[in-house]
């Protein structure tokens, strides 16, 4: 698992989940505890907003959390699950927001401070990586973007995405091609100074 | 062929650089980028766009402080809450039908214990009910048979319904049409 907090492994996260289902309140917040940096950092990287990604994540969890007796661990892992949930509201989200909306956090640039030990030069190259890594993933299609997010944001092997975004291995694998090709397009269109950017930083 | 190998290495090559080929087609792959430089300049290509992305996607909309504390806060509250029961559009349409069909039987049954048992049963025509024609030798009056033991007297009146047919002595009958194979009167 790539997120903060260490568990053994499945068969931790099994027996979390066993607790759980006796009603005990602390393994919940274990789980969350384990899970929520990565369904976060998935929900934003799919849907590209910040309130978004919140309302997506509070989705997640509440619907796992409620329906924790249907997981069924022969099937498959708890995290492919859990993400299987995020992508499937994610894509809810994407239905609802097909207009064109306005993010009044980067029209008025309303940004939140830095850290004081981050000096303002570092900030700013920070911050422009992050801008060209949010305008090339929403220059991809959804499912290029779900796919490129699950497979270099968090490490799923191509049967994984498969199961995530409920298609074969093959067209995990030809979406991860196919979004490395439009990266490089968009990358190149936006010049190589974007590219080098995201590379020195 | 060559061109063959190079198109072979454009295609596959996303997946050598994430290492989900079989070590059969890593080896082949190895073997086209050592000899072709189009698949070097290729590998290299998406050898490092799979770095960058590996590298900065991770970091990439990591919560602040305090953000997961908060949704957790309202995950806890939401969780807490007993859970309401939303129909779909086709559960809905199948549990009306179910009650639907509930409530008619519940209606046929009921309507069906409360009867006076004079129900209408309706039975395919058999010979023995078959109505047989029988003219009187009142010219003015008409028989009719509607079945071997009742007579249905036809008069300016209307119809007259006779029991007890006197089936020995059919005097009245001048002509006896029976198209049906049924016990002749008086026989």
């Amino acid at each position: 698992m790539d997120d903060q907090q260490p568990l053994g492994g499945n068969d931790e996260v099994n027996s979390l989940i066993q607790t759980c289902l006796t009603g005990e309140q602390t393994a919940y917040t274990a789980l969350y505890d384990h899970f929520a940096t990565g369904i976060y950092r998935l929900c934003y990287s799919l849907v590209l907003q910040r309130q978004d990604a919140e309302d997506v994540m509070q989705e997640t969890f509440v619907y796992a959390f409620k329906n924790l007796y249907r997981f069924d661990a022969t099937r498959a892992s708890f995290k492919t699950w859990l993400y299987t949930i995020a992508v499937s509201r994610c894509r809810n989200t994407y239905r609802r927001k097909r207009l064109p909306n306005i993010d009044f956090g980067q029209l008025f640039r309303l940004e939140i401070a830095a850290p004081r030990s981050e000096r303002p030069e570092a900030e700013l190259a920070r911050k422009a990586a992050e801008d060209a890594l949010r305008q090339a993933l929403y220059a991809l299609t959804p499912p290029l973007r779900e796919a490129v997010v699950l497979r270099y944001g968090h490490g799923l092997t191509y049967r994984e995405i498969s199961e995530v975004m409920g298609c074969p291995p093959k067209t995990a694998e030809s979406r991860i091609r196919l979004a490395h090709q439009h990266l490089k397009h968009i990358l190149q269109a936006h010049g190589q100074g974007l590219l080098e950017e995201l590379l020195s930083f | 062929m060559r061109l063959l190998h190079i198109l072979y290495c454009k295609w596959r090559m996303t997946a050598y650089v994430n290492g989900e080929l079989s070590p059969a087609m890593r080896r082949r792959m190895a073997r086209y980028i050592d000899a072709y430089p189009e698949c070097y300049t290729e590998y290299r290509r998406q050898r490092d766009m799979q770095r960058e992305l590996k590298d900065r996607l991770p970091i990439f909309g990591v919560p602040q402080g305090g953000q997961l504390q908060r949704l957790w806060r309202v995950i806890e509250g939401e969780v807490a809450k007993p859970t309401t029961f939303i129909l779909s559009l086709p559960q809905l349409f199948a549990y009306t039908l179910a009650l639907g069909s509930l409530v008619w039987m519940v209606v046929v049954m009921t309507t069906l214990y409360y009867s006076d048992g004079a129900t209408l049963v309706i039975t395919p025509p058999t010979p023995d009910n078959a109505v047989l024609a029988v003219e009187t030798s009142n010219p003015n009056r008409t028989a009719q048979v509607i079945s071997p033991t009742f007579v249905a007297i036809a008069t300016s009146g209307g119809f007259e319904i006779v029991t007890e047919i006197n089936t020995t002595e059919p005097t009245d009958r001048a002509t006896y049409q029976n198209p049906y194979p049924t016990p002749r009167l008086g026989e």
